[in-house]
């Protein structure tokens, strides 16, 4: 792996990742997830190619996506049946929970492909944008590989799946290649332009989102502690209702278009 | 009119799709997702749904979700402010959910789905939870009990059905609740809570109820049919992670590590006694709302739904022991099968009295089995050739992956996404435990069982039919226990799925094929999946299983995958 300043921070930012026991099993859950819609797009591509070369690289990456789902899905219920994790099911089971598994513990730049179906906006923008995310996605890949040191079979995973990114960014760029070759080199460039600009502007998106969700945490804690206070000071005064209750629904015929 | 139910954000989130009065579909999201009991909001459920009904989301009428998110959040705040400080953490990371999202949802719904936000529409969740119950049940009129963890307010509720009316007629408030109550002991038990229920309830059996002095200090049943519990050991009403509070450590002593070593077989088995104690608690509760429920509705008829209709031994106590002569069991009871209710009661809500009642039968909801062949898939001459095939492959001691139909709308897959083993032929556990996943030595082994031959083998009771055919009941073994001991409890109980050749023809005529080889019409019948995910969605992951696990023969719809003889 090729040591930059962006990899030093994001190792930094991701052993925290690796090393909660709770958050390794819900990344490698998001990373299933992730996969196994990555290749159920991918399949649904391949009959949208035209171009035949393309049409069995896209057949056979399906494939390895499926594949890979498979295996952090595999991982992850080990980890699960070992005792790791934490309950699947609670509050965290919401939109903020939603969100983090979209960026997957921030660790999640794979995929981004549902939004763009290979039939509206072409083969050679759909190639570029899979070669920028396999890119991305193998830069991360070693990353969380060079991570796990301390747990050799979700290591081993990670490995096993480099393998197969490297021959996902092979097939990728010798397609832009040949389409380069072809006279078409400019498509290409602005292609690959605007696949890198919409990766940029996603990890705003989820700094945005990160850092938003930080700040109001802090700010509710800090309000539980000031302006919550009278507030539970009355509600710690209340009893707690005990047997048997009306039901608030009762006579309500509308209560139906009701939130509350 | 078309009308789309939701659930989420608890556990088990749903879609379920009502068009003029019938459930074309409904799935929960795990099995796409491929997390167990997945909570997140169930996109790919309900574009499955749709799809499967052929609806695009611009043309429902309505979107109904299952619960009142501001009566929820009225309650969770209160909660957290009763117990200040303790929640500080927990506060912020819920206000932060709520305020940022979940008060929002109408319009989440309505943006998720490209409808029109006056489309949305609330039920509450125990409305939700008995019409899930009642509508698709096969009475014209019941009493309807559900037992929940926690709706908006309140815990368990009773409610009258009549025709195509519900009506809720009390409710015991939050936090007196059995179903929070099995989960904090779940927990404490060093198992998942909300999801190893089933765990305890077989421990149970093992066990002795040597707790039942403390047990009912702790969940206190009054005359009139409603209990309280006691609140101050439990952290259930602020915490979702750790449920149960120091004070029950002092009670019972140290929580039991998770994956701690546990011997079901030692004389005194703390664990075991607790568990024990705690269901036969439990059990006398639930006896205690129906006699309460019968008073107030003197039918012959039993709906229940809620997450203690989940507890198999429960059910079976409540139906034999309880007042009402006919019971039926939401077989989807959690929160999945409250989207379906959602759906259904909206239907009628909206149509009247003239609007028709669909009624739910044995193994037809779910999705269906992505095919996706392999080159060595092989296609039989028929089904009769198919069932030959898997008879004889399970006569010699193998284990058969079955993916059948549809993949089942509830715990499990009712036979849809099954592995089957013999249970007569050699050790059929340590077959199971070697050949597809380990599992707890004290969990029991679910049959399919012939419908036809099911009485001379165990006892059936009557009226329950419909809970029978989705597997929901224990029942007592009579002829089973010398024929296939392996799959009887240590209370001589047995865990029954009675398969109906109406039903499930193929799986019918399977196990009259292993009858007609001599042994008794019966397979053990787990749920084909990797370890610690939910049934498998496509014919890719039924492989992959095969691939790693001792299957020996796969059934996909009409195709088999035989494994390769080891070579020499």
């Amino acid at each position: 792996m090729r040591f930059t300043p962006s990899t030093w921070f994001q190792r930094r930012a991701y052993r925290g990742v690796w090393s909660d026991p709770a958050r390794k099993v819900r990344t490698l859950e998001s990373f299933a997830q992730t996969e196994a819609d990555g290749g159920n797009e991918i399949r649904a591509a391949v009959s949208f190619a035209r171009n035949d070369a393309l049409k069995g690289h896209l057949a056979r990456h399906a494939d390895d996506e499926v594949r890979h789902a498979n295996m952090f899905t595999q991982r992850a219920a080990e980890l699960r049946a070992a005792g790791v994790g934490g309950p699947v099911g609670d509050e965290t089971s919401d939109r903020a929970f939603d969100m983090e598994r979209s960026r997957g513990d921030g660790l999640d730049f794979h995929g981004d492909l549902s939004g763009s179906p290979i039939d509206e906006i072409g083969e050679i923008p759909y190639v570029a944008k899979l070669h920028v995310a396999e890119c991305r996605a193998a830069e991360l890949f070693a990353i969380h590989s060079s991570l796990l040191d301390d747990d050799p079979e979700t290591k081993k995973v990670f490995d096993d799946i480099l393998v197969d990114e490297k021959y996902h960014m092979g097939y990728t760029n010798h397609l832009l290649r040949e389409w380069r070759k072809e006279g078409r080199a400019s498509e290409v460039k602005s292609a690959l332009k605007s696949a890198r600009e919409s990766r940029f502007l996603g990890a705003w998106k989820r700094l945005g989102i990160r850092s938003a969700g930080g700040f109001g945490r802090v700010t509710m804690f800090l309000a539980y502690y000031t302006l919550a206070v009278p507030f539970a000071l009355v509600a710690k005064r209340g009893r707690l209702a005990v047997g048997w209750q009306d039901p608030v629904d009762r006579a309500e015929p509308d209560a139906i278009r009701q939130q509350y | 009119m078309k009308i789309l139910g939701l659930s989420a954000f608890h556990s088990n989130a749903a879609a379920a799709l009502v068009v003029d009065g019938e459930c074309v579909a409904a799935a929960q999201e795990e099995r796409f997702s491929r997390i167990p009991r997945d909570a997140a909001f169930p996109k790919r459920a309900l574009r499955h749904v749709l799809a499967k009904g052929g609806v695009e989301a611009h043309e429902l009428d309505s979107v109904v979700f299952y619960e009142k998110p501001l009566r929820r959040f009225e309650r969770l705040l209160y909660n957290q402010l009763r117990y200040f400080p303790a929640p500080a953490r927990i506060f912020s990371r819920t206000m932060f959910t709520w305020l940022g999202d979940r008060m929002w949802l109408k319009n989440r719904i309505a943006s998720e789905l490209g409808v029109d936000p006056d489309r949305v529409l609330f039920t509450s969740h125990h409305q939700a939870h008995a019409a899930g119950a009642y509508l698709p049940s096969p009475f014209e009129e019941a009493a309807v009990l559900v037992v929940d963890g926690a709706g908006e307010r309140s815990t368990t509720s009773l409610s009258r059905g009549e025709g195509t009316k519900l009506e809720l007629l009390a409710e015991l408030p939050f936090p007196h609740s059995l179903g929070l109550l099995y989960s904090a002991f779940t927990q404490y038990l060093g198992f998942e809570p909300d999801r190893d229920e089933a765990q305890v309830e077989a421990l149970a059996a093992h066990g002795e109820p040597r707790h039942d002095e403390e047990l009912s200090r702790i969940l206190e049943v009054r005359d009139d049919g409603s209990f309280s519990v006691a609140a101050d050991l439990f952290r259930f009403s602020f915490d979702g992670e750790r449920t149960f509070g120091d004070a029950l450590e002092e009670v019972f002593g140290p929580a039991r590590i998770p994956g701690a070593p546990l011997d079901v077989s030692a004389a005194a088995c703390r664990e075991a006694d607790l568990a024990a104690s705690l269901q036969r608690a439990v059990e006398r509760a639930l006896l205690g709302l129906a006699n309460e429920l019968h008073r107030r509705v003197p039918s012959e008829n039993l709906c229940v739904s809620g997450v203690l209709a989940l507890n198999r031994t429960a059910m079976s106590r409540l139906h034999a022991d309880g007042p009402f002569r006919n019971l039926y069991v939401q077989p989807a009871a959690d929160d999945a099968g409250a989207a379906l209710g959602a759906a259904l009661l909206t239907w009628h809500v909206e149509n009247g009295e003239a609007s028709t009642r669909w009624r739910r039968s044995a193994a037809d909801l779910g999705p269906e089995l992505r095919p996706d062949p392999r080159d060595e898939a092989r296609t039989l001459d028929g089904t009769d050739a198919l069932v030959d095939l898997a008879a004889r492959t399970l006569a010699e001691g193998e284990l058969v992956g079955w993916a059948r139909g549809l993949g089942g709308f509830g715990p499990g897959s009712m036979g849809g996404r099954v592995c089957l083993a013999n249970p007569v032929i050699g050790d059929v556990r340590d077959k199971l435990t070697r050949g597809l996943a380990p599992r707890s030595p004290f969990l029991p082994l679910p049959i399919a069982v012939r419908a036809e031959s099911a009485a001379e083998l165990m006892e059936l009771p009557e009226g329950a039919d419909l809970p029978l055919a989705f597997g929901r009941l224990t029942v007592q073994a009579t002829g089973l226990r010398e024929l296939a001991p392996a799959v009887v409890g240590p209370d001589g109980s047995v865990l029954p799925r009675l398969v109906h050749a109406d039903d499930q023809p193929v799986l019918h005529a399977l196990l009259a094929a292993v009858e007609r080889a001599g042994g008794p019409p019966v397979l053990v019948e787990l749920d084909l999946a990797p370890r610690g995910e939910p049934c498998v969605r496509g014919e890719a992951e039924a492989l992959g299983l095969f691939d790693r696990t001792e299957l020996a023969l796969l059934v996909v719809d009409d195709r088999v995958y035989e494994r390769a003889p080891a070579s020499a």
